[in-house]
Order: structure tokens, then sequence, then C-alpha cells
């Protein structure tokens, strides 16, 4: 494959760049990956803030820990997923999580204003029986579903192995079917 | 059941867009990198003196109080480390023992042999069968030398004459040797050192004249201690070596 050899030979040159302190290819490291790291963390936390803190918690620490950078791995998204997933996870034991009372009221009563009430109900119950699953059921979701990862990517972030994962991964769509059908998302013969 | 989700869950969760980065992300996060060096790693922490200092009187206890369990555990007396080489010593010094070593026992010479100028006793005087001597397992019915001297003092009641005397034992060694202990003089052998004698005494008075009494006396204490003990006769076999069994 010689666009991932490409990928990974530009993400371990872009790290010697950090290694020498060089902002401008810190720079370049943030837009090709931050957005990704970003997205993982909204969707782990639904919030934004706490996303982009994390986010930039995780390049951060690519930027602290690029002297001991291994050349020749998987490139710099694999290895900030996992670090972002894992903060995620640290941060939502120390967080409440977001349940349905958090849901937006009722603000006002003409019909434009109804259909705009429905799609953000509809957007916040799904994120609700997203939170209410466990931290690591969540993440295998988030990674497999929104990232595209493989389930053997999924399993190293997570620092699982693959059985284990897709164990955890059937466990996690099962627990998501059933949040969504009891806050009256998905019917129950559809789901079946 | 799927593996994948539904179109009706997929679409629910396509609709989980996440928001914009913020426009100053990069610069913020490149001001953070440039106002915070990174700095060279801490090195290990240690601990302050005073808990290693505790760590290790801890262990040092707990050791001794292991050790002590495991002694009274097995059992060993308390003045076994008297007898160790090296700690022994330390013991002694730190407390010496309370009770001073006894005294050897006054080392008691055999009585010596009679002159040669004594009469020969003459061979043809029967030996008694002695059936009614007492054997000498049963002198151990007899009280021993350190009961009797750990008895309660009865001499009280005793006239003054005995009440001197054993006044007088009392002063002596309090463990006398088993030879002493075992020696016809003992109070507990003359009864029967006595009924053997008068069975000899009518057996000397048909061979030796009555008058001669200086004469039977020594040929009658000869007679009764050094009478033979009857033996069992020895079977004499040859000795083989086991090896030379095997191979027969």
């Amino acid at each position: 494959m010689p666009a991932s050899e490409t990928v990974s030979e530009r993400d371990d040159a872009l790290m010697a760049c950090l290694a020498a302190r060089d902002a401008a290819a810190l720079r370049t490291v943030i837009s090709l990956y931050g957005e990704k790291a970003h997205r993982i963390a909204w969707r782990m936390l639904g919030d934004a803030t706490e996303a982009e803190d994390v986010a930039q918690e995780a390049i951060l620490k690519l930027w602290q820990q690029a002297d001991g950078w291994c050349a020749g791995g998987q490139g710099i998204g694999p290895w900030l997923a996992r670090v972002t997933t894992n903060l995620c996870i640290d941060r939502m034991r120390r967080i409440r999580p977001l349940t349905g009372e958090d849901l937006p009221e009722r603000a006002d009563e003409a019909p434009s204003a109804d259909e705009q009430f429905d799609e953000a109900r509809i957007r916040a119950l799904t994120q609700a029986a997203l939170h209410a699953l466990p931290d690591r059921q969540r993440a295998a979701i988030v990674l497999t579903y929104w990232q595209e990862c493989s389930n053997q990517e999924a399993a190293e972030t997570l620092d699982m192995n693959i059985k284990a994962f897709e164990s955890l991964l059937l466990r996690a769509r099962k627990a998501l079917r059933k949040a969504l059908e009891e806050r009256d998302l998905v019917s129950r013969e559809e789901a079946e | 059941m799927s593996d994948t989700f539904t179109p009706q869950v997929s679409a629910l969760l396509d609709r989980l867009e996440p928001p914009a980065l913020s426009a100053d992300f990069a610069d913020r996060l490149v001001a953070k990198t440039q106002a915070r060096p990174s700095l060279p790693p801490l090195p290990p922490r240690r601990e302050p003196r005073l808990h290693r200092r505790g760590r290790r009187v801890a262990l040092a206890v707990g050791v001794a109080g292991l050790v002590s369990m495991a002694a009274a555990a097995a059992v060993v007396p308390a003045d076994v480390w008297r007898n160790l080489p090296v700690i022994g010593g330390i013991v002694e010094m730190i407390s010496p023992a309370r009770d001073a070593p006894l005294p050897a026992p006054p080392r008691i010479d055999p009585a010596p042999a009679p002159a040669g100028g004594t009469e020969p006793i003459p061979e043809s005087i029967p030996v008694p069968p002695q059936p009614e001597s007492k054997p000498l397992s049963k002198v151990e019915a007899a009280p021993s030398a350190v009961e009797t001297r750990q008895e309660p003092p009865r001499v009280e009641a005793a006239p003054p004459a005995v009440q001197s005397e054993s006044a007088e034992r009392l002063r002596e060694p309090l463990i006398l040797p088993v030879r002493e202990s075992l020696t016809p003089e003992r109070p507990a052998l003359v009864p029967a050192r006595e009924e053997s004698a008068t069975v000899s005494d009518r057996r000397l008075e048909r061979i030796v004249p009555p008058d001669t009494s200086e004469t039977r006396q020594q040929i009658r204490e000869r007679t009764i201690i050094r009478q033979p003990i009857p033996r069992e006769p020895i079977e004499r076999r040859e000795i083989r070596p086991p090896s030379a069994q095997r191979t027969r």
C-alpha cells in the first residue's frame, strides 16, 4: 500500500519536526488530525467545550512525547485516536453523565420552531441513548461506526484482543438498540 | 440478530454531527506549547527519611515477632540460646543465668583391696542361692538421696543427736553420685544384706570354729559382697559379614 506508506512516512517526518520543536509542523498536525480528535471526543463526551479540551490535551501529549516517537509505526492518526479515547474514558468517569433530563425545553409554539424542536429532541435522545452505554461500549461504537476503524484497529486502540473486542462490540450494538427502543426512537418490530 | 445497525438506527446515528472546531483552536494550542516548554523528567521521588527509618523499625519488629512465634510454636526452651556458639555468649552477657552450676560431686575412690595377709577363702564353701535376698531392681523403691534431702525436716521431732547429724548432712552436696547411692552401705540395702548374712552365718558355723570371730566376719563379708552373679552361658557363634551371606 503505497498510500499508507506515504502517510506513515509523512507522519514520521512531522514527528521529527515536532521533536525539534517546530511550531509550523505542529500547525500542520493540528490541521490534519485536530478535527478527528475533536470528533471522537465530542461523540464520546457529548459536549463541545469538553471535546476541545480533550483534543487539545491529546495533541499536547503528542508534542511532549515527540522525542520518543518510533518511526515506521501506524502513524499519528491511530495514536491520536487511542490517546483521545482513553482521555475521554478518564474524563467520563469524573463528570456527570448526560441523561434525558438535559433535553431542551419547548421554547416556541410556532410550527417552524416545532420542527426545529423535533430535530433537536431526536438528536438529544439519540445522544442520551449513546451516553447510556458503558464507557468502553460507547468507545467501540464511536470507533467502528464514525471513525470507520476496523475491528483490529479498534481493538488495538482500546488495548484489547480481537475476540474480546468483537464481543464488546456485539454487546454495545444490542445495548444501543435497546436504549433507542426505550426512547421510542426505533420501533421494536423494525429492530427485530 | 445482525451484527450491523439497521437503516433506522444508522439514520439516527448520522444525525449526530459534531460542531466545528473553534477558529482559534490551533493558535491557542501553539501558544500553549510555546508558553510551556517541555521540562526534563523529574527524578524518581524519594521518600522522607523518617518514613524509611520507620519502615526499617517496623520490619525489624515484624521479623523478631515472627522468630518468636516460630520458637514458641517449635517449643524451644529459653535456655537453648545459651548453648549456641556466639549467641550464647551474648545472651549470657545480657542476662546471666540465675542458677549457678552445681559443684562437681566429690569423687569417691573405691575401697582398697584387702591386704594379701588375709586368709584365703576355702573353695569348699558353698554359695547360697539366696532366695530371700531382694534383687537390685527393688532398690528403686527406696527414696533417692535427693528426695531424702528435700523432704520436710522431720528432724525437728527427733532427738538432738539426730538433729545435729541431719544438719551436718544438709551441709553436704545435695546430689550424690549414683554409685554411692547404690553402695551396700545404704540403709535400704541393709535388711537384704543382713538376711543373707544370717543364712551364711549358719553355714559358717559348721565350717569355722565359733571362737575365731574375726576370721568369720571377714569371710562373711567377702562371701556376701563378692558373690558372683549367675549368668546364662553365652552361645558362641561365628559372625560372618552380610555380603558373604548374600553371596551364599
